[in-house]
């Protein structure tokens, strides 16, 4: 007995918390807490070595970064560890996930539940954001007919204490459908009343948001009804005004600060990440090993044709450059990515690298709007919005594009006797260009007016999200095979050394090593590769 | 009455006399009961009953020989009726002092040993935990940086950690000591200025001290059960005496010895100046390089006077001509600057004591102070102490009292200004930005600089004295203990005690770097564009696209403030029954309950442009604090610990006759430290134990003298302890923290998951079997001690691979384990006692292996191969390796084995965290055998000791010398001499070639290559040694010249301390093998002589 009264007052003596860890009490705790619940790791760097933006160059000079670099670039299972390994990359967005779990589950917990709306509906939109964006590294692309059998990726709802818990990575199609249930939960109770709103969900950003996901779950109404909740009325208004970003000096930082400043109404949503990828795949000497270098640009992307005209020219005009590229480097470069040091110790010069992202923003939403409007063939409004995001994102352009022209530059002039006269070829390694045959998952593209509309706003996003890991989606969803290639310093194919084709399962990148060391189910591979 | 005495002696004299008497105990006059009384030479006889009483009937002639356990046996001649009082039996041997209790020694199972102060303590060693070096069997005492206030990294058996600090806990009268600051192991080898207050300790007058008591195994740590895991070292101070008062003066003068370039393989002025030479053929010194540079000496120097024009004198500072620069060169080759010299001096260090001790039968006193005043072996290392002591007893009534302590110290010291060291994972490199120890200084700086002139460091001049005058670190400790016990006795064989104790702790270090340091200058260091546009220490505002770099002090210096302050509070009750029963059953019971508090707190703060010489009044621009704000740079910080505990144990021991001895112990923890979870905090710990003594079997008696004793022991136990304080998430733990955001608009504060919840974590658990024999020979003249233990520590953090949903992907948690197991031997001898001369030799001799049964580790390359080196599964808890060498190729490039099993030069990966199983184990860096040779010798009043220490079967990294590029200020060592110069000589040397810039510049992984071999095969050597620890010559005056003099006593003895190695690995160099030239703060022990005059009044 009187063990237990000594037993019950030593509990209490002990429950001395010891030291300045924090406890939940209110509102503001758990917005506070929600500042966490955004990944600090951006797979750009991962993807865009994934994607056909990059080439391998043959030159003693260039050399890669890390092995990660060559892992990333030779669709390997990547062991390397580091900012930007996939295990931070699963790292960073499972604790986003479980951040916003934590605060979930305390809100929960309140009696005073209402008085918690927007933490709620900020926390669940969390959680589907970091899903999402796992979903697009570790997952293949969605395809109605078989996301019940493909893999997806464990969806925890709520804290779990346990050191070791073994997850069921579910199907492609139940974690769609749980991003799906998050969103319709959370998007309603969101607010704008962030003081620092560009890092932070707002209705707009998740909107967004909401528009992308649905264009990847093909279900285009809802993407069009959520890029426009995200644009407004007249989205022109709320674009990047890319002629004054142009004309910025691409010296130093002052492209990237612009690019991610928090007062630009195009950016709906800032991600600061630890990241080297300001340096990797901005104007320094290192990691050139593997670049967006000559051939892609001109053939592919910054300086290529387009229905548009030559785009580094309808971009910046004739007299002025829009790409910073510079003797003995070998990257072309859209000065978007900044490079930021935290210091740690000012004395010793030690810290972290970062990198910030625009993750969300107005010009690529109005571009998935587009897309959506295209694949329900209502090309009108597609056309519509591509040229208004042209005639900001391309100042320069002599005119504004029309359907026919689009069909003329990529398929050439129809002949009655249904064969086609100029226009593109399909790119091939040897001989490339903007248009790939394109294998759509789960559905198929009329020839004549969709095919090409798509090529003009895949061609349009790859540009606009250059560096930014975005193209990795596109070859995804379209099934674009893509190729790994060797050149040398003057830029000429030396060998092609593989290639990702529409069914191949490396198209989902496989899981970090520690994580499937813990037990979690592996992407499949091809054991003949 | 006389005559009648004198009648009954005769009488008995006649025949068998039947006496009475009563036994009592001495100090409160109670009867014993059950006191043994038997006949001398005979074994007949009786014991007392329940009022002490006895009767005997004793031949003629014979004396009787009363006996008790705890109680000093008396032999008395017989008298009718009489009253033999027992004195407590309070040899020094016979007692073992757990910190909570005393035991008899002779029912203690558990393996301990005690070490007394005035034979261990090492003369003008002010940190008396050093002096422990060599006098137990299993405790290792590494002294891994010298310097004052630095604890020597001490284990009791071992490591019993992985992440753990895997320290022995400190007792000091009873009060567990608490580091003001919790240093790991691994950071006390740093040499960061936080090491200087990493002694719980360093506050204790080693003059103060009366005894050690060190606890081992499970057995007789368990009373400390979850906090005892890795030993316990028990002080216990001295106390007052009854009868005559003292008064003893006590002063210890010491010198310490220079190091001496003899000892290093340092290269001369000379042949350093021609290994420049060949630098500078190979394009590495060319004047815009070097001019343009951060870091020059004396061809930067050189070029520097040929650039300069002097206006007045119209000259240039070195003509720009051959024969100029040559005679400059020459003057520098002819230099052979002694930096020890410079650098070092051997200052007198002095260390008065003076103590007053007496007593009555009602109360005692030890009161002391002392003063130690060290000029400092090198600049900026002065240390003053000052400490009291104060210990009183009174008994307030016969079965009442209190003792009261009250300690308290301060410290007064200097340090180099040091930031803290950092490794650079990509390349290898460990560095520590603006190093000016001066003992590393020394051994790193080219012996062709000249000490007067200012050279360049960080693009501004630099000079090391003018560096060391003008930043450094004052430290200022303050330590008090105030304690009181109050023991109560209601009944003869139960006595209650509660104690309670207020310790209190506080340190600044004040870390001053004047605006004429190079530390500050450099901040504005902007000669040229070049410059400005290097030197990362400018600060360039984003916010204005087309702004230069500016600095951000432009005037002052820094004042940055490190504040570390700790209370504490204990208390404890216990109560203690012993009786025995029948004069066959022994039983004592302990048990209680205890409670501590502590409560830390640490604060830091940088102050920007303290203007130290124009009236200390700062001067600063908003823009360092926007950069702060930017670079996410905290100016300030605070951080409050407030660690809690609650014990409840008990302790039964059970004895019969003394001969078949049983011990049981159970304690129950809890600890707040593991956070608010009710079910994680409480642990149970236990021993069971017994011992036979066999010395007191019938059987023995024959074979006494030869065989004098024999005791033998075993124990098994469960310990615990709380594992590394980093790892405390029973529960989520959330932390406020400010996300990095590049402008200073965009900040906004969140809050983190800092570690997500484990509701299974639990405390650090080990299990030990010990068997111990314990045997005298040839009437105790040999005594041989020997012990073997295996322990088994489970639950031990350790990292383990998640599926990184509900965690992190690497996340601790009790899931390591490791195993251990040792044998321990001490041998005392009286090899010679003769009236005048005696001679004993003291043999210690410990053996601890461990090895990591299960640990996923998740460190990089350079953990393992640097330093402390790291666990891996199947080896020891600090294990080395190495990157395997295989030789120069014809370049003269080194080459290794990378973990894809290629020969390469560039291809090694210093971050690779899961291949690492192609490093080669070199060995564990904590030694595997340790131990001591003492020989004292005596003659009269003159005592010579010979000690030797030794410690075996570790490795140690070689210092890292080099490196793919090297400054004019470099100095190198005597390897350099036998480099690669030509092809061919890859068959004869393993020394890898100068390389060209050209080199370089065409391929710069080339540096990976050159910290590789720092970190190979090549660059490591066997850390063996045998060190003579001590050698002094003592003489005691003789009593009787003092006779009706104030004067008591007087003693002399001379001692010379660390004075050489007498075996290690040569590949060392003059490296010491326990120390870790880490910077900094830290300094080898120096060599030193100390006179030690002692006298009583």
């Amino acid at each position: 007995m009187a063990a237990t009264v000594g037993f019950t007052s030593c509990d209490d003596y002990l429950d001395k918390l010891p030291d300045n860890r924090m406890e939940l009490s209110s509102p503001s705790d758990v917005s506070k807490l929600l500042v966490n619940a955004y990944s600090e790791t951006n797979p750009a760097y991962l993807l865009e070595m994934y994607s056909d933006n990059t080439t391998e160059y043959y030159n003693n000079a260039w050399t890669a970064e890390s092995r990660f670099q060559d892992q990333a670039y030779a669709w390997a299972d990547i062991t390397e560890t580091g900012n930007e390994s996939v295990s931070s990359i699963w790292n960073s967005y499972y604790s986003a996930i479980r951040t916003a779990n934590e605060a979930i589950a305390f809100i929960e917990k309140q009696e005073n539940k209402d008085e918690y709306k927007a933490q709620l509906g900020e926390a669940l939109v969390c959680r589907a954001y970091a899903e999402f964006i796992l979903s697009t590294v570790f997952c293949r692309a969605y395809n109605p007919q078989t996301a019940d059998k493909e893999l997806g990726l464990p969806y925890p709802t709520a804290p779990n204490y346990k050191l070791l818990v073994e997850y069921d990575r579910g199907t492609l199609a139940q974690l769609y459908d749980n991003i799906d249930k998050d969103l319709k939960r959370g998007l309603p109770l969101l607010t704008n009343t962030y003081e620092h709103p560009k890092f932070h969900f707002t209705p707009a950003a998740a909107n967004a948001f909401a528009a992308r996901f649905y264009l990847y779950y093909q279900k285009y109404d809802d993407a069009i009804k959520h890029a426009t909740a995200a644009l407004g009325s007249n989205p022109a208004t709320k674009l990047r005004d890319w002629a004054s970003w142009y004309s910025l000096s691409m010296n130093y930082q002052v492209q990237p600060n612009a690019y991610i400043s928090s007062t630009n109404p195009a950016n709906l949503l800032l991600q600061v990440t630890y990241s080297m990828w300001g340096i990797y795949g901005g104007p320094y000497s290192a990691a050139e090993k593997y670049a967006h270098g000559a051939r892609v640009s001109k053939n592919e992307t910054l300086q290529a044709e387009g229905p548009w005209g030559k785009t580094e020219t309808a971009m910046a005009g004739e007299e002025n450059s829009a790409v910073f590229y510079t003797n003995g480097l070998s990257k072309y470069i859209l000065r978007k990515l900044p490079f930021l040091a935290e210091v740690t110790d000012v004395s010793s010069g030690t810290g972290y690298a970062h990198c910030e992202f625009s993750v969300l923003n107005t010009d690529e939403t109005l571009v998935v709007r587009a897309e959506a409007y295209a694949l329900k063939g209502e090309y009108d409004k597609a056309l519509a919005d591509i040229n208004t995001e042209l005639s900001k994102f391309m100042p320069h352009m002599s005119a504004p594009l029309t359907i026919e022209g689009i069909k003329e530059f990529y398929n050439g002039t129809k002949r009655p006797n249904g064969a086609y006269v100029g226009g593109l070829d399909y790119y091939t390694p040897e001989y490339p260009t903007v248009k790939h045959e394109l294998h759509p998952m789960g559905f198929t593209l009329e020839e004549e007016t969709q095919d090409p509309m798509i090529q003009c706003i895949l061609q349009l996003r790859r540009l606009l999200t250059i560096h930014e890991g975005l193209r990795m989606q596109d070859v995804k969803r379209y099934g674009i095979t893509i190729y790994r290639m060797k050149l040398n310093e003057s830029d000429e194919l030396i060998g092609v050394t593989d290639k990702m084709t529409a069914d191949d399962p490396r198209s989902a990148v496989q899981l970090p090593v520690e994580v499937l060391s813990a037990g979690m189910q592996p992407n499949p591979r091809n054991t003949n590769k | 009455m006389f005559l009648a005495v004198m009648l009954l002696n005769v009488m008995a004299a006649l025949g068998q006399t039947k006496i009475s008497g009563t036994v009592v105990f001495q100090d409160d006059g109670e009867p014993v009961i059950g006191a043994s009384v038997l006949v001398e030479g005979n074994k007949a006889g009786t014991i007392t009953n329940i009022d002490g009483e006895f009767t005997l009937e004793v031949p003629a002639g014979k004396k009787i020989q009363v006996s008790y356990v705890g109680m000093e046996t008396q032999t008395l001649t017989p008298k009718p009726g009489m009253k033999i009082a027992l004195k407590n039996n309070t040899t020094i041997e016979e007692v073992v002092v757990t910190g909570m209790s005393k035991m008899d020694r002779r029912t203690f199972t558990g393996a301990t040993d005690k070490v007394d102060a005035k034979d261990a303590i090492l003369g003008g060693v002010a940190d008396v935990n050093r002096s422990l070096e060599g006098r137990s069997a299993g405790v290792s005492v590494q002294n891994v940086s010298g310097t004052f206030g630095t604890a020597p990294k001490i284990r009791v058996r071992g490591a019993t950690s992985i992440y753990g600090s895997s320290k022995p806990l400190w007792v000091v009268d009873g009060v567990i000591m608490e580091d003001v600051s919790d240093i790991s192991a691994d950071e006390l080898s740093s040499g960061d200025a936080e090491t200087l207050v990493s002694s719980a300790i360093a506050g204790l007058n080693s003059d103060d001290i009366e005894s050690f008591q060190i606890l081992k195994d499970g057995s007789a740590t368990s009373i400390y059960g979850a906090r005892a895991m890795a030993g316990v070292i028990v002080v216990t101070t001295k106390k007052g005496r009854n009868g005559q008062a003292h008064l003893n003066y006590s002063g210890e003068f010491t010198t310490r010895l220079k190091p001496s370039y003899s000892n290093f393989n340092i290269l001369n002025s000379q042949d350093q100046m021609g290994l420049y030479k060949e630098m500078r053929d190979k394009g590495w010194l060319s004047l815009t390089d070097v001019l343009n540079g951060s870091d020059y000496g004396v061809y930067g120097k050189m070029y520097e006077l040929i650039n300069t024009y002097n206006p007045v004198t119209g000259q240039f500072g070195l003509a720009n001509t051959q024969e100029a620069q040559y005679a400059y060169l020459q003057q520098a080759e002819m230099r052979n600057t002694n930096w020890f010299d410079q650098l070092f001096n051997s200052n007198l260090v002095q260390n008065h004591s003076v103590s007053l001790s007496g007593g009555t039968e009602k109360s005692n006193y030890y009161a002391s102070i002392s003063a130690m005043v060290d000029p400092g072996w090198y600049k900026d290392s002065k240390v003053n102490r000052y400490t009291a002591n104060l210990n009183v007893t009174h008994h307030i009534i016969d079965n009442l009292s209190l003792n009261v302590i009250s300690s308290a110290s301060y410290r007064k010291q200097k340090a180099p200004g040091s930031l803290s060291q950092d490794v650079n994972a990509v390349t290898g490199e460990v560095k520590r930005d603006f190093d000016i120890n001066p003992y590393s200084y020394a051994l790193n700086s080219s012996r062709a600089l000249d000490p007067d002139t200012y050279y360049q460091t960080k693009y501004a001049a630099f000079n090391i004295f003018n560096e060391l005058d003008n930043n450094y670190i004052d430290l200022n400790v303050i330590d008090a203990k105030f304690q009181a016990e109050l023991k109560y006795k209601p009944i003869r064989d139960l006595e209650l005690s509660a104690i309670g104790a207020i310790k209190y702790a506080s340190t600044s270090q004040e870390h001053k770097i004047t605006e004429f340091s190079n530390q500050a200058n450099s901040y504005r260091a902007m000669k040229n564009t070049t410059v400005r546009d290097n030197n990362d220490l400018l600060y360039t505002d984003p916010d204005n696209a087309y702004a230069l770099p500016i600095t951000v002090l432009p005037q002052g210096g820094f004042y940055k403030r490190t504040d570390n302050r700790m209370l504490s509070y204990d208390f404890r009750a216990t109560a203690n029954y012993n009786h025995t029963f029948n004069r066959i059953h022994i039983v004592n019971l302990f048990g209680g309950m205890e409670t501590t508090n502590i409560e830390r707190s640490r604060s830091w703060f940088n102050g920007v442009g303290m203007q130290y010489y124009a009236s200390e009044v700062p001067f600063y621009i908003y823009q360092f604090f926007k950069q702060g704000q930017e670079q996410n740079y905290e100016y300030y910080s605070l951080g409050n610990t407030n660690s809690r505990s609650a014990a409840f144990f008990a302790n039964g021991t059970y004895s019969y006759k003394g001969k078949y001895n049983l011990n049981g112990t159970i304690r129950y923890e809890g600890t707040n430290m593991l956070g608010r979870s009710r079910s994680a905090r409480w642990l149970p710990t236990w021993n069971v134990s017994g011992s036979w003594n066999m010395h007191e079997e019938n059987f023995f008696k024959p074979l006494q003298p030869a065989f004098s004793h024999l005791t033998l022991k075993a124990s098994y136990s469960l310990t615990a302890d709380r594992g590394p304080a980093s790892i405390t998430n029973s529960t989520t733990i959330f932390e406020a923290y400010n996300p990095f955001r590049p402008f200073s608009t965009d900040k906004e504060s969140g809050i983190e998951i800092y570690q997500s919840g484990n509701d299974e974590l639990t405390y650090e658990k080990k299990h030990e079997f010990n068997f111990g024999v314990d045997a005298g020979f040839l009437n105790n003249r040999i005594n041989v001690t020997f012990d073997i233990y295996h322990r088994n520590n489970y639950d031990l953090i350790g990292v383990v691979n998640t599926q990184g949903v509900n965690r992190g992907v690497t996340s601790y948690g009790n899931v390591a384990s490791m195993k251990s197991h040792g044998e321990e031997l001490s041998i005392s001898t009286t090899n010679i006692k003769t009236k005048d001369f005696s001679w004993t030799t003291n043999f210690i001799y410990s053996h601890a292996v461990n090895e990591v049964t299960e640990l996923k580790a998740k460190v990089n390359t350079m953990d393992y191969i640097s330093g402390n080196g790291f666990a891996m599964t199947g080896y020891p808890v600090r294990a080395l390796f190495s990157i395997p060498f295989v030789g120069l190729n014809e370049k003269g490039y080194p080459t290794f084995i990378n973990e894809k099993g290629n020969v390469t030069v560039t291809d090694i990966n210093f971050q690779e965290r899961e291949n690492n199983g192609y490093l080669k184990y070199e060995g564990p860096t904590d030694p595997v055998y340790t131990g001591s040779l003492g020989n004292i010798f005596t003659y009269k009043g003159f005592r010579l000791n010979v000690f030797l220490t030794y410690s075996f079967g570790n490795v140690v990294r070689l210092d890292p010398v080099f490196s793919y590029r090297y400054t004019d200020l470099s100095s190198m060592t005597k390897e350099f001499k036998n480099r690669w110069v030509l092809p061919g000589d890859e068959n004869v040397t393993t020394i890898p070639v100068l390389l060209s810039k050209r080199e370089y510049d065409d391929n710069t992984s080339l540096r990976y290559a050159y910290n590789a071999y720092n970190y190979s095969t090549e660059r490591v050597a066997k850390g063996d040694f045998i060190r003579m620890k001590e050698i002094s010559l003592g003489y005691d005056f003789p009593a009787k010249w003092f006779k009706n003099m104030a004067l008591n006593s007087l003693s002399l003895k001379l001692q010379g301390t660390d004075l050489f190695l007498i075996y290690a690995d040569k590949k060392l160099n003059g490296q010491d093998p326990e120390f870790f030239r880490a910077g900094g703060v830290s300094a080898p022990m120096p060599k030193q002589f100390t006179l030690t005059v002692k006298a009583g009044f």
